[in-house]
């Protein structure tokens, strides 16, 4: 059975309750039965001992004085607190009965040594009943006394007590049940009227919040916390939503130049010339089409992180000198130089090809956007363990800064194409630095140039 | 016509401005968004038609269409964009443009949409006649005397400003303005060569030339008599 909220915890309080009241219940019930049996025995023992006293027990016999009480109205009748008496023999011979008994015998069991006390009927009565040996001087068992007084009192208070503990049990157990439940929905309402407002929040409106309730408790916190939840979600589908945005101003940026120059090439007849120069625009588009998708692939994969890693010693400094000659022409081409410091016996275990990506694309960063004849440092620090790509360019402001690795974010924000690349290297970097635990970060400050650092992780200490 | 283009993808704007000149347009080209903010604002009315691309460095094209809106409520305003959602091309046109052209787009829409804004700014006019003359913009063609004719772009188009404005005199500084871009360094004799080619190609021998010179002035076409 599916049960809700509220009603599994009305359900435990109910048993748990229940359990409890249940107990209270019997030991109530056990002390008023143990109470009013006590008060019935004494009463028996009182007139044992009376009738003991008018009895005289010598050898094998019992001698019976005569007494006006043998004459009460309690031996006669049985209508209003009638008291038996039984006395028999050893031989279970009758020697006396109270006139009240009429045909009735009291019950009597022969086997009983000792004392006893037990509960019979005699007409429709209930009685209690004590039973108890006759000695003589030396203690010899010469006869029985049983004495019988009514009960039906303490067994009608006793009844009434079990009826209405009976009766009383189950009303209170669903009484308990319902006021829990209600209290429980009352509790949970926030909660519930939480789940409603969360549900209503989606795509379309996913900048909308939870209402926070005045008094910090529990459901503030679960607000908070999903609000919190919500404002993570909505960034990320922003970003995805820009990311979007980018990707195809970028892939359809060189389409439209692709299809609108051919288009208007063909639109009539034109010299060799104009059709060659033409041509080798649209190879041109076509190649910085293709050189994005590369990127962009790189980038999903690296996203989906199915990048094997295969670590190796890597020399970094001979490492360097190999990129250093790959970016040679590139340097020349803007009359820049490279200033490579790095020690020579310095290795480090990571992934060489991947650690070649990171460096060609701060490299390649640090030669697009730094000044024409400027200066590029690759120092290594040892007292950071840190890897510096640093530029002598026109720097970062700050605003920019935070955004830098992020996808087809540029700088300039002009999208033209003064500085070629779609803003997806230093992203790239920063993703391949991140699967080979490489802390990459930059520093910058406008005018200043800028200041790559490769925090590499667990190097052995020099 | 004149026509402003703001585009920062120099490969983009250079296949429109040389698709549209050879159209007889003269095109004004502007890489970012402040030149083509300045050259809207500075030149608003020699512009017949205003081409924006969304995203540009400076001032996006939506600031450019605002602005120009401020200033003047019928130019004609094309936005060429990238973005190509329902919300983008919604919002593109409450911003004030007449139209939205999704990037990439057939060269052939963009100059029949532009040819369909300038009709409706200028009137319903496609065709315009002077004697057995005739000049069809949607065929970008002229007739004389129902055989068609070979114009260059620059012909055409001081054609159609003449006919355009039959009746009233057209100044030198205007046709320098309609017929020819920015660069152009307002040397105003190449009108008089431009004219004198029209004269050899459409007159009638042995009558009056149907373009009457204003000295001083500039050129006009009269009405029919």
């Amino acid at each position: 059975m599916k049960l809700s909220f509220r009603n599994r915890i009305a359900l435990f309080t109910a048993a748990a309750t229940g359990t409890i009241i249940g107990m209270v219940f019997l030991l109530v019930y056990g002390v008023v039965y143990r109470t009013a049996y006590k008060h019935l025995d004494e009463d028996i023992q009182v007139e044992k001992d009376e009738i003991l006293s008018n009895l005289l027990q010598t050898k094998d016999s019992i001698f019976i004085y005569s007494m006006p009480e043998w004459e009460d109205k309690e031996h006669q009748q049985i209508e209003v607190n009638p008291t038996f008496l039984q006395i028999l023999d050893e031989s279970g011979m009758v020697l006396f009965r109270s006139s009240n008994l009429q045909n009735d015998i009291l019950l009597f069991d022969p086997k009983l040594t000792q004392y006893a006390f037990f509960n019979s009927q005699i007409s429709g009565q209930r009685i209690r009943q004590g039973q108890f040996p006759i000695q003589n001087e030396q203690g010899t068992v010469i006869g029985h006394l049983t004495v019988g007084i009514s009960q039906e009192e303490s067994a009608l208070v006793l009844q009434n007590l079990r009826t209405t503990l009976l009766i009383a049990y189950p009303l209170l157990l669903l009484v308990l049940f319902l006021s829990t439940s209600l209290a429980a929905s009352k509790g949970i309402a926030p909660v519930q009227a939480l789940i409603k407002a969360a549900s209503g929040i989606g795509g379309k409106n996913m900048q909308e919040r939870l209402p926070l309730p005045e008094n910090e408790d529990e459901i503030y916190q679960l607000a908070n916390t999903i609000n919190e939840l919500l404002q993570r979600i909505e960034n990320g589908m922003l970003r995805e939503k820009q990311f979007t945005a980018d990707a195809s101003h970028e892939i359809r940026t060189p389409l439209t130049a692709i299809r609108g120059t051919l288009e208007v090439l063909l639109r009539k007849q034109r010299e060799p010339a104009q059709y060659e120069e033409k041509i080798t625009r649209v190879i041109a588009e076509v190649d910085r089409l293709n050189g994005m998708l590369d990127q962009l692939l790189q980038l999903a994969r690296l996203e989906s992180e199915q990048v094997p890693l295969h670590s190796q010693t890597v020399h970094l400094a001979s490492f360097c000198k190999t990129l250093a000659e790959r970016w040679q022409s590139g340097l020349e081409k803007k009359n820049m130089q490279a200033h490579w410091q790095i020690p020579s016996g310095l290795t480090v275990t990571t992934d060489s090809k991947l650690l070649g990506i990171v460096l060609d694309n701060l490299l390649g960063n640090a030669i697009k956007y730094g000044h024409a004849a400027g200066q590029i440092y690759c120092t290594w620090r040892p007292e950071t363990k840190t890897l510096h790509i640093r530029d002598d360019g026109p720097g970062i402001s700050a605003e920019h800064l935070m955004h830098l690795f992020d996808r087809f974010y540029r700088v300039d924000d002009s999208r033209s194409t003064k500085v070629p690349g779609a803003g997806l290297g230093l992203s790239i970097a920063k993703k391949i630095a991140d699967l080979l635990g490489i802390h990459l970060s930059v520093h910058s400050e406008e005018g200043l140039g800028a200041d790559f650092v490769l925090q590499f992780p667990n190097l052995p200490v020099p | 016509m004149r026509v402003l283009l703001v585009e920062d993808e120099t490969a983009i704007a250079s296949f429109i401005a040389e698709g549209l000149e050879e159209e007889g347009f003269a095109v004004d080209v502007a890489h970012n968004g402040k030149e083509g903010l300045r050259l809207a604002l500075e030149n608003l009315a020699e512009y017949d038609l205003i081409l924006l691309d969304w995203m540009l460095p400076g001032a996006s094209g939506i600031e450019i269409c605002r602005a120009i809106r401020k200033e003047d409520q019928t130019v004609p305003v094309i936005f060429l964009t990238a973005k190509d959602t329902v919300d983008d091309v919604v919002f593109g046109l409450e911003t004030g443009a007449n139209d939205y052209l999704r990037k990439p787009f057939a060269f052939e829409e963009l100059l029949a949409r532009m040819r369909v804004l300038l009709r409706s700014s200028t009137g319903e006019q496609n065709t315009f006649h002077y004697a057995d003359i005739e000049l069809d913009l949607v065929k970008h063609q002229v007739f004389k005397a129902g055989a068609p004719l070979d114009l260059t772009q620059k012909e055409f188009a001081l054609l159609e400003l003449l006919l355009r404005n039959k009746g009233k005199a057209c100044r030198r500084t205007r046709i320098i303005e309609k017929v020819w871009d920015i660069h152009f360094d307002h040397d105003t004799a190449v009108i008089d060569v431009y004219i004198n080619f029209l004269r050899k190609k459409l007159d009638t021998p042995g009558q009056p030339s149907f373009i009457q010179t204003l000295r001083g002035i500039g050129y006009r076409v009269n009405d029919d008599a």
